[in-house]
């Protein structure tokens, strides 16, 4: 964390020199300091004197200004977990039919519906009184054993919403409440320990700046069969491949953000919309800038910002968890499978994913802070579990994330990414017609009809209403 | 340029030190608040502070070879076993009570929550592969209705029986 700071430091230090003001108040600093160099029978101790004398005066008014944006933090904080604390969630199992024929742009439309369920705080009341935060929907691909459950977790009250969203664009998939999985986890390391079980778990980030697009779906589809590919189907072969008592858990919390998500990226777009000159001679010896047209490459990565900025975004939190008796615990399976599955989405010139290395349950020496790796190490597994239980959201407040943290275990690294709608249905959708794994998958076998037209239906009002009621 | 010596005046004429010491008072004032609510709210927040420790698996000791146990009952097993020795039908119950409890105590110690023993038992078996937990359902089943149901008795074998188990799944547990 120090490392962290000492950088972001050092980059306001540089942008601080970018700016001219900045220049002008070096210029009267360095007046005032001649001013102070010829006056010899000032001394630096004087100096010091007169900070502290200054101080004893004002110094209600220093620790106001310090103490009051803590204080409003912490209470942000508290409020939020109060708000947290009190929703109710259930958790929904996609049952896929034998086939799903569409594309996973029926997803990118599912998520855009997902999208308008958006809540945010509006004003004093739900931000400080309430503690309202965006309430995340989670998707969920889990692995118990080699058998995979894909399910979708959400509010109580906006079961019928979601359920909706996915009906209108995968008309043959099947909800069913289950009871949360998490409860036959072990709840703590301490049982996981006693089971004789050891853990191994990360989050992804993304490696740049997230208004780059990773390689979308729309890469993976072709008009010839040949050239169709889902990049689903490797997580599917990855997660079936494990041992009967192993079990692995992707999790996508993706908590819907507000529509100018893009504005804060703008710098990155005006450098790249930046015409591109070259200097050539005139003729009486002196040169002008010329506009040259853009290289293909160039071209490509415009467009593709460009166009991942005009579809809604979703900050998204992408942990995976591994837990396997200590007997076959291979941690290179998860460390290598897994985070190489995710690097099927890499493009080198747009964006790719990485490991969030300061929350992965993988310390060694050589690692900053280079002290007690193993103690750091036993930290981070119970974050990391407890995190993955709960489908923690890190705090958004300054003091949230101190008043989380262990002297060993700062919670200061975790973080979500921004993810517009088109990338986040690459990572998470039905597996479509190309994907030929169908042992690992829970299917629904039958497939749904309409009723004929104008069946009779028998039965008075009341019983009707009864039926309704169901 | 009257005016200006009006403003001049003006601002020469207020009464600066009494505005300063108003000030700061006021600001002093807001800093004790602020403290004192600082101080609740964190006693608060910390509710939500996630509980950690640097040894989830126990400490390793140094020594190889013996495994360290995480808590030793045997004082107390060896207490309740010399009770059912001394005879008496209420001291064969009064065992089973006891090791019923120092079961408890065990599960309670292994981290294991839950209101009561059966909650606690329930957890165990989800979490734990215990080879046991059937029959230490069984004897609790027993021992319930020996506190529970009047009239209620059991043989001296049925005894030693019951405690037998009890026995296995505290090693089991490697308390024992």
């Amino acid at each position: 964390m120090v490392k962290k700071s000492l950088g972001a430091i050092g980059e306001i230090i540089i942008d601080f020199f970018k700016k001219e003001e900045a220049w002008l108040i070096l210029f009267l600093l360095g007046i005032s300091g001649l001013f102070f160099i010829t006056i010899p029978t000032i001394s630096f101790w004087e100096i010091i004197n007169f900070l502290l004398l200054f101080l004893s005066y004002t110094w209600w008014l220093w620790f106001f200004l310090i103490v009051f944006p803590l204080f409003n933090s912490l209470f942000l904080f508290w409020r939020n977990e109060e708000f947290k604390k009190d929703l109710k969630f259930i958790l929904l199992e996609i049952l896929i039919p034998r086939e799903v024929l569409k594309s996973p742009q029926a997803m990118e439309q599912v998520l855009a519906a997902l999208h308008s369920l958006r809540n945010s705080p509006g004003d004093i009341k739900e931000t400080y009184y309430e503690g309202e935060v965006t309430v995340p929907f989670g998707l969920e691909m889990i692995s118990f054993g080699g058998e995979i459950h894909l399910y979708v977790r959400c509010q109580k009250k906006q079961r019928n919403l979601v359920e909706a969203a996915f009906f209108s664009y995968y008309q043959d998939v099947e909800f069913t409440e289950v009871e949360d999985y998490v409860k036959q986890f072990p709840q703590s390391m301490e049982e996981v320990y006693a089971q004789n079980k050891d853990i191994w778990g990360t989050e992804m980030v993304l490696a740049k700046p997230a208004v780059y697009p990773i390689k979308s779906y729309t890469t993976f589809e072709s008009e010839a069969e040949s050239k169709q590919f889902d990049p689903i189907s490797t997580f599917l072969e990855v997660l079936g491949k494990i041992n009967k008592q192993e079990i692995v858990g992707i999790q996508f919390l993706i908590a819907p953000a507000s529509n100018d998500w893009t504005e804060k990226y703008q710098d990155v777009l005006d450098k790249l919309q930046e015409p591109i000159t070259t200097e050539i001679e005139t003729g009486e010896g002196g040169s002008r800038n010329v506009p040259i047209s853009r290289t293909p490459g160039q071209y490509d990565v415009l467009e593709a910002v460009e166009k991942n900025m005009s579809k809604p975004a979703f900050d998204t939190m992408l942990r995976f968890i591994y837990m396997s008796p200590k007997a076959t615990y291979y941690d290179s399976f998860a460390r290598r499978g897994l985070v190489g599955a995710f690097n099927q989405y890499a493009a080198l010139n747009l964006n790719s994913f990485k490991q969030n290395y300061n929350v992965s349950t993988r310390t060694q020496i050589w690692n900053w802070p280079h002290i007690f790796p193993k103690i750091r190490n036993q930290f981070r597994k119970q974050r990391l579990l407890r995190n993955f239980l709960i489908r923690e959201i890190p705090p958004e407040t300054w003091m949230g994330r101190f008043i989380t943290s262990y002297l060993f275990n700062f919670n200061f690294s975790t973080k979500r990414f921004l993810m517009n709608i088109e990338c986040l249905a690459t990572l998470f959708h039905l597996p479509t017609l190309v994907v030929l794994t169908a042992p690992h998958i829970k299917r629904n076998e039958s497939k749904k009809a309409g009723p004929p037209a104008g069946i009779a239906i028998f039965g008075e009002d009341a019983e009707l209403e009864d039926f309704y009621k169901k | 340029m009257e005016w200006i010596k009006e403003i001049i005046s003006y601002i020469l004429g207020i009464n600066w030190e009494s505005i300063f010491y108003t000030v700061r008072w006021v600001f002093i004032t807001l800093d004790i608040i602020l403290v004192i609510l600082f101080v609740l709210v964190f006693r608060k927040a910390l509710k939500y502070r996630p509980k950690f420790t640097a040894f989830p698996g126990g400490r390793k000791s140094k020594k190889k070879g013996a495994e360290v146990k995480k808590f030793d009952f045997s004082p107390q097993w060896k207490k309740i076993l010399t009770t059912v020795e001394a005879g008496g039908s209420d001291a064969s119950l009064l065992a089973i009570i006891e090791a019923d409890k120092l079961v408890d105590t065990a599960l309670k110690n292994l981290k294991f929550e839950g209101e009561y023993i059966a909650e606690r038992l329930e957890r165990a078996g989800k979490v734990m592969d215990l080879k046991t937990i059937d029959d230490v359902w069984r004897v609790h089943r027993i021992r319930n209705n020996l506190v529970h149901t009047p009239g209620f008795k059991i043989s001296q074998s049925q005894v030693n029986d019951v405690l037998k188990v009890y026995e296995k799944f505290l090693k089991e547990l490697n308390v024992l």
